[in-house]
């Protein structure tokens, strides 16, 4: 038993099984939306009717019921609306806005434009936007992720499982079909053979690339650890490059913002370091810069422009590690060579006491000195501008030599320099030999200027007093310095061991220090 | 490229029948009066048309642009239909169609003996 419909075609009555029916409808429907609701479209439509009611009358009598597939047969020989715009030689899409021109959009991945599954550029596709902001998108939020660590969503890992995910759940989109829904256009004769063209091109390609399909599994493997690759060598280098930067930068800055700029009064023989700054950044920027560049050019995979990029970054380099080297050596001349220039002053034999004076052209400002000064040794230095000037004022070492009585009593003074070869460096020596005068059992030692006019130019001054034992040597002025004041203490132990300790270098401040000890212990 | 190939000799086949789709119904029907059905029977006898709705935009088309009329007639199963006749602006055509026709096969005849 099956249901039948009684429906008026073209002017007459037919009987149609249900099937049919429901066939024919969508089939006429079709043709209206296809045509439209105008005047035209009903006309063509009235005129398809009245021909379906004669093939109906033709094939099936006019009395009895319309079979189904009289139906579809019928609907085959008057053509669907995409058949008879084909046969009429017009697009079929182009006719009117009707709801087949609509093609539903869907979510591919789009094999023609990835760097590993086709995902960014699918989405792309999707949003109607472009593949590189997608893109850029992507990795600004991996980066993002991993660099304020989400740590709950398992930082940049987070996108990395989203994007493997995605990769899974979107079907990749394989027909023409499929390529056209991606962007959401319809499929015609043009789009079909644009993408068939692309198809044999790829098609080529792949051939080329491996035949089979474990090695297409080997070449995702691949082509996976190549990104990873990839990825990591342009965050390595992007963070190396921005590192670096701001080290020279922070370089340049702050030797310039220092309270004392210490190298405004040093020359230390390199005039001018500008070629060693810029071959070391070349020397350590580059291969970051070759790293970038690679794992860019391996994650988008691009072919290398003409210029070779690479190979200019490699040729850079080279020039950048001779010029390094070069300048290196350069840098190092001045310290050949070392001279040595001074001379000798005998001291009376008869003086028991010594008496040093250090002057210096301006009051020696107490609280300011830099004093390092034992029982065999005294330096001073401070910095001042009591002249008028910020300048470094800097007395020659001393040392005391104790010595036998027999052997002679004697003041060596001399001045250590560098050099590219001796005679500069005995030269440079020979300008700062330390002045130093004797009158009676006094030594007058006059000290060193260096400024921003007149640098320091790594000169060394030593004065050595060769005296006896039973000489006693005392500084004056404001820095009094007692070189026999060799301080003992006697440290007992708790188990009434007793130690005695001997202090080079004794101050008032280590004198409060030690009794404070005193009595916290009870000594 | 097989398919290809298919795919342009269907496409230029189509072409040429669509050229001459509108001349071979104006041509019919300056012969005679006809229903659509057979303009049909005519058409795909000379098998220049695979799907029948193919006609109906067409005739409707030509007789917007007055090509052709029609009147309703009785026919012999029930019903009255519609009987297309061309129209004077239709023979004009007509008549510059077949002149270019005759061009076409004339020049296409010259070329392909050309030797």
């Amino acid at each position: 038993m099956k249901k039948v419909i009684k429906v008026n075609i073209g002017n007459l009555a037919f009987t149609i099984e249900e099937d049919g029916f429901l066939i024919l409808k969508g089939y006429l429907d079709e043709i209206q939306d296809h045509y439209g609701p105008n005047e035209n479209g009903k006309e063509i439509v009235e005129g398809i009717e009245e021909r379906i009611a004669e093939l109906f009358i033709e094939k099936s009598g006019a009395n009895s019921v319309v079979q189904t597939p009289v139906v579809k047969e019928v609907i085959e020989i008057l053509g669907r609306p995409s058949a008879i715009d084909e046969e009429q030689g017009e697009p079929y899409y182009s006719t009117t806005s009707s709801k087949y021109q609509k093609v539903h959009k869907k979510l591919y991945r789009n094999p023609d434009n990835k760097v590993l599954g086709g995902v960014c550029s699918g989405l792309a596709a999707y949003f109607s936007l472009d593949v590189l902001l997608v893109r850029i998108l992507f990795f600004v939020l991996l980066i993002g992720f991993s660099f304020f660590g989400m740590v709950h969503i398992g930082g940049g890992s987070f996108m990395f499982i989203a994007y493997i995910l995605l990769w899974i759940v979107i079907p990749e989109a394989r027909t023409v079909e499929q390529k056209c829904a991606m962007y959401g256009e319809p499929m015609n004769i043009a789009n079909m053979g644009a993408a068939f063209e692309k198809g044999i091109a790829k098609g080529k390609r792949s051939m080329q690339n491996a035949a089979g399909g474990g090695a297409r599994v080997v070449g995702a493997i691949g082509r996976l650890f190549s990104v990873i690759l990839a990825v990591f060598f342009v965050i390595v280098a992007i963070s190396g490059l921005t590192t670096l930067f701001f080290l020279f930068l922070g370089i340049e800055i702050f030797q310039g913002v220092l309270p004392i700029d210490m190298l405004d009064y040093v020359q230390l023989g390199m005039s001018n370091t500008i070629f060693l700054k810029i071959f070391l950044m070349a020397f350590l920027m580059l291969p970051l810069v070759g790293m970038l560049y690679g794992g860019i050019k391996l994650l988008f995979r691009f072919k290398s422009p003409r210029i070779r990029p690479g190979l200019v970054i490699v040729l850079l380099w080279i020039v950048s590690v001779v010029g390094l080297g070069v300048t290196s050596v350069k840098s190092t001349r001045p310290y050949w060579s070392e001279a040595k220039d001074g001379g000798q002053l005998p001291l009376s034999n008869d003086a028991d006491t010594l008496y040093l004076d250090f002057i210096a052209d301006t009051q020696i400002p107490a609280d300011k000195v830099s004093l390092n000064a034992g029982y065999s040794s005294y330096s001073l230095f401070w910095m001042d501008n009591q002249s008028g000037e910020e300048r470094f004022v800097v007395f020659p070492s001393f040392k005391l030599i104790r010595q036998s009585s027999q052997e002679e009593r004697v003041l060596k003074y001399a001045t250590f320099s560098f050099g590219h070869n001796y005679a500069q460096a005995l030269q440079k020596a020979s300008k700062s030999v330390p002045t130093v005068s004797m009158n009676d059992s006094t030594i007058t030692i006059s000290p060193l200027y260096y400024s921003k006019s007149n640098k320091w130019d790594g000169t060394h001054q030593i004065i050595s007093v060769y005296v006896p034992d039973s000489t006693v040597v005392i500084v004056k002025g404001p820095i009094e310095h007692n070189f026999d004041t060799k301080v003992s203490r006697e440290w007992i132990f708790g188990n009434n061991q007793s130690r005695i300790c001997d202090f080079d270098r004794w101050s008032d401040r280590m004198e409060d220090k030690f009794e404070r000890m005193e009595r916290r212990f009870d000594f | 490229m097989k398919i290809m190939n298919e795919i342009n000799t269907d496409n230029i086949k189509s072409q040429m029948r669509k050229g001459v789709l509108e001349y071979c119904i104006l041509s019919i029907l300056n012969n005679n009066d006809a229903y659509a059905s057979s303009l049909i029977a005519q058409l795909k006898e000379a098998k220049m048309i695979v799907v029948e709705g193919t006609l109906y935009p067409l005739l409707t088309r030509q007789k917007n642009q007055g090509l052709l009329s029609y009147r309703w007639e009785e026919s012999q199963q029930g019903p009255p239909r519609k009987y297309y006749s061309i129209t004077d602006k239709g023979k004009d055509l007509l008549a510059e169609m077949d002149s270019a026709w005759e061009e076409i096969v004339e020049t296409i005849a010259f070329l392909r003996n050309k030797k």
